[in-house]
């Protein structure tokens, strides 16, 4: 009976005092200011503003300061991940723990909002009406798409094959642009998509840009031109920070290294020295090197290019590692990212002779912009 | 604030704790009362006020009638109805003023505006203790709390306060002045405290997480298959969040020195629906049993009587779990198992192997569960059609992909709503280690509950219609 009760008075005693430790050390502890797996701030304790107690504001920034500075957070969350594993979990927080150490986000055709992504390829197609010029759409397939036999079995993804059969229909198939079968054979000897991250590698940009120049009627560079040279092995993308799962092994980072010099670069009129932003590499978000990230509005004049031509892309991320092969081709490339671009299309368009107008999206991208409208503006 | 909350668990918990146990006996109860208040607050800095507003209105009530009762018997009763008219008031304005504007907006085509009022947690469970404690008052079954502070404590009592159980003032009057302070019960308490934390964060959530993630597939993605793996999980998730929240509401109480009355008696286990809700959520039923069934008369007034009484009390049921016709026919549902085991099936149900027996309560269950998560009849039709496999696929790649990968957690869930894991350790561990395996136990529940709470996954909070 004694040992008994020594059990219950350790058994009190331990769990009140680590409880007590640990908020502690959460509150009085060193304070992180940044999450880099969840890429935003976190809450600290010089947040709280103590005359909100009568709204619930400040309780509620305590309640998240709870949550955010828990000690070993990310030890925790590797945890959880590991005992979900275990008990037979294949998906963890949306993304699907694959085969040989890929990653693919979830998508499922309940996911995939067939309705914005017929309307998004219909104002394309409104657009390119307008204009009385083609636009190139290319909606760059999920990696899912191109990847299947590295999905864990019996896992689906939506079905990708009538979305590119829809988009054909509405928009033309003459300025259809379908590099499915280009990348799944491309995916035979190379990798075409990372495996922490959502993007595409440059062997994959490098594909469609093959594609692309095909579809202008121009001729590509070969690959070895752009002298890829390898920045970063210790990349892990935004799928690795969903799933935060042990097993992950790194990607490795490329960028061309032979791209035209005496550019002149404004990102969102800001002047900047190179396409590349270098110092991104060190942070978590490496592959916010091209470009340092997106920008409503990026203009790159190369003296040096072709004749007067001008390329217009209206992308997403995916033109990011896409785009600097390109330069080479054109005088002046204009990016339009919509998520953050506000001033009229149609007159920037207007001003812009001797053009060629790219829609470079990834598809399930794609169907969830709700940005499309700005085309008509 | 909720249980299972990092704020809970490292701050609100622990300082509550070490105060209590430092501060002298007579400064106990006035300690949790402000404990409570600032627990209830914390999400809701305003309704609290409607809280202390019932406090005072039924410590006035329960003096008064203990004052007349004797001299003046009418102004005693006078004042009786008086609180049950207040508290139903309260319940009935803030929980059906909108349900009642939008029946009436549909049935009569009318377009009165909604109030919007969010629903003040808990306000179904302290309503319903009041209430219980004036009119025990009343009928003498109790005496009345002359402590303000007392009584208020008694009422505000954090660990209760939100989702029950619901703890009737008879039940722990002499507890609100003479408890006791113990290692043995601390530690007790903490034990089941973190049981009903593993049952949240570990089971609950995760079945959770596939019945929202099943409910909104559409198209080829729905499948028989599917349906019955959303209505399975979700009723798990339903058992475990509801019964983890009573066991964390228990231990929680025996840590400061109060036995609540048990909520859950593994009703997942049950052979009938009589049976299923002996077991299920017990302090509730006991509560229409004991203020509505008995002064109705029961059982004792004849057989059409019996029919209408139980008709108002699972009418009534149905009803306090949420402003919505779904509950209403929920309650009915279960109305119409209880009247037909009660005069037909009972006889030959002696008969039946156990385990139809079994089968046939959870399928009523089940469905039942179904008919609670959907809102919207048409919904809950659509559900059922998919159930039976009409117009559907029975399955599909999707759907022995998400069986595959949640039998584990979903096998876990069916074996742990059961004795079975109480009486394997019973049997196979030996009487000296059984002490210590629960604690070893109860720490690898605290140690994956907080891996999951960190993790940020699903973790709703049930019973904002309650």
């Amino acid at each position: 009976m004694q040992k008994q009760k020594i059990v219950t008075i350790f058994f009190s005693i331990g769990i009140m005092g680590l409880l007590s430790i640990t908020g502690l050390v959460t509150f009085f502890g060193p304070q992180k200011t940044f999450s880099e797996n969840e890429n935003r701030y976190l809450s600290k304790v010089s947040d709280i503003n103590w005359r909100d107690l009568q709204s619930g504001k400040a309780q509620s920034t305590l309640t998240q300061i709870a949550d955010d500075q828990f000690p070993y957070h990310d030890f925790w969350m590797q945890t959880s991940t590991e005992i979900r594993k275990i008990m037979g979990k294949q998906d963890i927080g949306g993304v699907y723990l694959g085969k040989d150490h890929y990653y693919f986000e979830k998508i499922l055709d309940s996911d995939f909002d067939k309705n914005r992504y017929y309307n998004n390829l219909r104002l394309v197609a409104a657009m390119q009406e307008k204009l009385g010029e083609p636009i190139i759409t290319m909606l760059v397939p999920s990696p899912a798409t191109i990847y299947k036999d590295k999905l864990p079995k019996y896992a689906i993804e939506y079905d990708s094959s009538q979305k590119y059969k829809q988009g054909k229909e509405i928009v033309g198939k003459e300025n259809w642009l379908d590099i499915r079968t280009l990348l799944e054979r491309e995916a035979k000897q190379q990798q075409v998509y990372f495996r922490t991250d959502h993007h595409w590698t440059m062997s994959g940009a490098f594909a469609a840009y093959k594609a692309f120049m095909e579809q202008v009627k121009e001729s590509s560079k070969p690959l070895d031109y752009f002298d890829l040279q390898e920045k970063s092995n210790t990349f892990f993308g935004t799928l690795y920070s969903k799933a935060l799962d042990k097993d992950a092994i790194p990607d490795t980072l490329f960028i061309p290294e032979n791209i035209p010099s005496d550019l002149q670069i404004t990102c969102d009129e800001e002047k900047h020295e190179s396409i590349y932003d270098m110092e991104k590499l060190n942070t978590k978000d490496k592959y916010a090197v091209f470009f340092g990230g997106n920008h409503g509005i990026t203009q790159i004049i190369n003296p040096n290019g072709n004749q007067d031509k001008t390329l217009v892309i209206i992308k997403d991320s995916f033109a990011n590692c896409f785009t600097p092969m390109l330069i080479e081709h054109y005088q002046k490339i204009i990016m339009l990212d919509l998520r953050y671009y506000n001033d009229s299309v149609s007159n920037l368009l207007s001003t812009e002779k001797n053009k060629t107008i790219l829609v470079l999206f990834e598809i399930s991208n794609f169907a969830k912009e709700t940005n499309l409208h700005k085309l008509m503006s | 604030m909720v249980f299972s909350s990092m704020i809970f668990l490292c701050a609100f918990l622990p300082i509550t704790f070490l105060v209590y146990s430092i501060s002298p006996k007579k400064l106990r109860n006035i300690w949790l009362l402000g404990a409570s208040l600032f627990f209830y607050a914390w999400g809701e800095p305003r309704y609290v006020w409607i809280m202390v507003f019932s406090t005072i209105f039924d410590y006035a009530n329960g003096r008064m009638i203990d004052i007349f009762q004797d001299k003046k018997p009418k102004v005693a009763k006078a004042v009786l109805i008086l609180s049950i008219f207040g508290n139903l008031s309260i319940l009935g304005f803030f929980k059906y003023t909108d349900f009642f504007i939008n029946s009436i907006n549909s049935i009569g085509g009318c377009e009165f505006d909604i109030l919007g009022l969010a629903l003040p947690i808990g306000i179904s469970f302290y309503t319903f203790q009041t209430m219980s404690y004036t009119i025990d008052v009343y009928f003498r079954n109790v005496n009345a709390q002359k402590n303000f502070i007392d009584f208020a404590m008694y009422v505000c009592l954090f660990p209760q306060l939100i989702a029950g159980p619901i703890v009737r003032y008879k039940d722990i009057a002499e507890q609100v002045k003479h408890r006791t302070f113990s290692f043995e019960q601390i530690s007790d308490g903490l034990f089941r405290f973190l049981i009903g934390l593993g049952k949240k964060v570990i089971i609950a959530n995760q079945a959770g997480a596939i019945w929202q993630e099943v409910s909104n597939y559409s198209g080829n993605d729905r499948s028989m298959a599917i349906a019955w793996l959303g209505a399975v999980a979700y009723t798990l998730q339903i058992y475990f969040d509801f019964s983890g929240y009573s066991d964390m509401a228990i231990g929680l109480g025996k840590i400061f020195g109060f036995t609540f009355p048990e909520n859950f008696l593994h009703p997942y286990e049950s052979k009938s629906i009589t049976e299923f809700w002996r077991k299920w959520h017990v302090t509730l039923s006991s509560w229409f049993r004991q203020y509505v069934y008995i002064p109705l008369g029961g059982n004792r007034t004849g057989k059409i009587r019996l029919i209408f009484n139980l008709f108002l009390v699972w009418f009534l049921t149905g009803f306090w779990h949420g402003a919505g016709w779904n509950f209403i026919l929920w309650g009915i549902y279960y109305f119409c198992f209880l009247l037909l085991e009660k005069m037909v099936l009972q006889k030959w149900m002696e008969k039946w192997k156990s385990i139809f027996l079994h089968i046939y309560t959870m399928l009523v269950v089940l469905i039942g569960w179904v008919l609670f998560a959907c809102e919207d009849i048409s919904v809950f039709l659509q559900y059922g059609k998919e159930m039976l496999g009409i117009d559907i696929n029975i399955g599909n790649t999707l759907s022995m992909y998400q069986w595959l990968h949640n039998i584990p957690l979903l096998l876990i869930g069916c074996i742990g709503a059961t004795t079975l894991p109480e009486k394997i350790v019973k049997k196979w561990i030996p009487t000296k280690w059984q002490h210590i395996t629960k604690y070893v136990y109860a720490m690898i529940l605290l140690f994956v509950s907080i891996a999951f709470l960190v993790s940020g996954s699903y973790n709703p909070f049930l019973y904002f219609r309650f």
